[in-house]
């Protein structure tokens, strides 16, 4: 169940990293080309982020709770 | 960095959700706004039509059909296979990928003709005849035995949807009376910008609502849902230049490939496909595919298309 689960999830972190990918290297190939590409950028930024967070979330190795709590004890200390 | 006027319509409708603004516009108003568009959509390109018909537009027409056969086996493939989802929620969300959404295509225009760009006048047409087909193939893919009474169902949805009707009575309207549209041009025609942008503001509530609805599977279904239209922009586009459209044409083509339906394919899927999450589609579709394409999209298929032709 666990291996069928991290394939899932590999499969689903490969598809988002490469569209992310593609277009932060589209966006920034606009940008060279002295076109905007800014947005398109942007928006392949943010793919890449929250694939590898999803990722990093199913696969346990970050927990949404941990990232909470470990943020509001930080403010707390400040 | 210069935004279409009316896609700063949209942005002020996604803000004024955010901020969570009280204010909604009425829902007989937005019903009537879909039916000026879709009729001033049809009626503009029957008035083209009635200029232009010629054979040539008749095997345009069979390209752009094959469109609407591959988009949906495409975004079936990404569903089914790599996000995972049930069949059936698969077969629904292909459905609505490889149809098309009036409104994206009114944006285009709308775009196109504030930066003088020329495109074939008649591409209502192809509007009217991308809807079809990906349901039948969603439909397919779903192996869904449906009953006598249900099939029927599915078949007065495809065929005689509130879209299916007024574009194509719009177009035969356009057609078959082109030297009296004078007498109806100054609602259909001179505030069809105007109509435009007051639907994109209601458009834009709605797409904020959508985008707080994602939850779990999140990445998976954005990241599609920004794939989508740009594998179908690419189709599109390629296919455009193939049957030798204008530039203006081919940044059509492109956005319709790229663009999913959020009304027609939703009304039918939910009367052939009861059991399909219909809320993953329809979140998917105007949630995140319909503000991209009108936000980074639209913009993006211009440039990349004045860059290469």
């Amino acid at each position: 169940m666990r291996a069928q689960i991290d394939s899932s999830a590999t499969r689903q972190l490969a598809f988002g990293l490469c569209v992310g990918g593609a277009m932060l290297l589209l966006g920034l190939w606009l940008n060279t080309a002295g076109q905007a590409g800014f947005a398109t950028a942007v928006v392949g930024t943010l793919l890449l982020a929250i694939n590898t967070l999803q990722y990093l979330h199913q696969s346990g190795r970050i927990d949404r709770a941990v990232i909470i709590t470990e943020s509001s004890l930080k403010g707390g200390t400040q | 960095m210069t935004i279409d006027i009316v896609v700063a319509f949209f942005l002020l409708g996604v803000a004024a959700r955010l901020l969570q603004s009280p204010f909604t516009i009425p829902e007989s108003l937005y019903k009537s706004l879909t039916i000026i568009l879709m009729l001033a959509i049809g009626l503009k390109g029957g008035m083209a039509l009635s200029k232009h018909a010629s054979a040539n537009i008749f095997s345009q027409s069979l390209w752009v059909v094959s469109l609407g056969l591959i988009l949906p086996l495409i975004a079936f493939v990404f569903a089914f296979f790599i996000g995972r989802l049930k069949r059936i929620d698969a077969a629904s969300l292909a459905a609505h990928y490889g149809s098309v959404s009036v409104g994206t295509y009114a944006v285009a225009v709308a775009v196109l003709e504030n930066r003088q760009i020329d495109y074939e006048a008649y591409f209502p047409l192809f509007v009217v005849l991308l809807e079809m087909p990906a349901i039948a193939v969603g439909l397919a893919l779903a192996k869904k035995q449906t009953g006598t009474a249900n099939r029927s169902q599915v078949l007065h949805e495809i065929f005689l949807n509130q879209g299916m009707v007024l574009m194509t009575g719009g177009l035969l309207i356009g057609y078959l009376c082109a030297e009296q549209m004078g007498r109806i041009t100054p609602l259909f025609i001179d505030l069809f910008p105007a109509i435009l942008a007051l639907f994109l503001l209601e458009m834009g509530m709605v797409a904020a609502d959508r985008l707080r609805a994602l939850k779990d599977s999140i990445s998976f279904l954005i990241t599609f849902a920004i794939a989508m239209p740009l594998v179908g922009a690419l189709f599109g586009a390629t296919i455009g230049l193939i049957i030798a459209l204008s530039q203006g044409g081919i940044v059509l083509l492109a956005v319709l490939g790229a663009s999913a339906s959020y009304i027609a394919v939703p009304a039918a899927m939910r009367a052939a496909l009861p059991d399909a999450d219909h809320g993953l589609s329809i979140t998917a579709s105007l949630g995140v595919t319909f503000p991209f394409n009108v936000i980074v999209g639209i913009p993006l298929y211009i440039t990349l298309v004045e860059m290469y032709l």
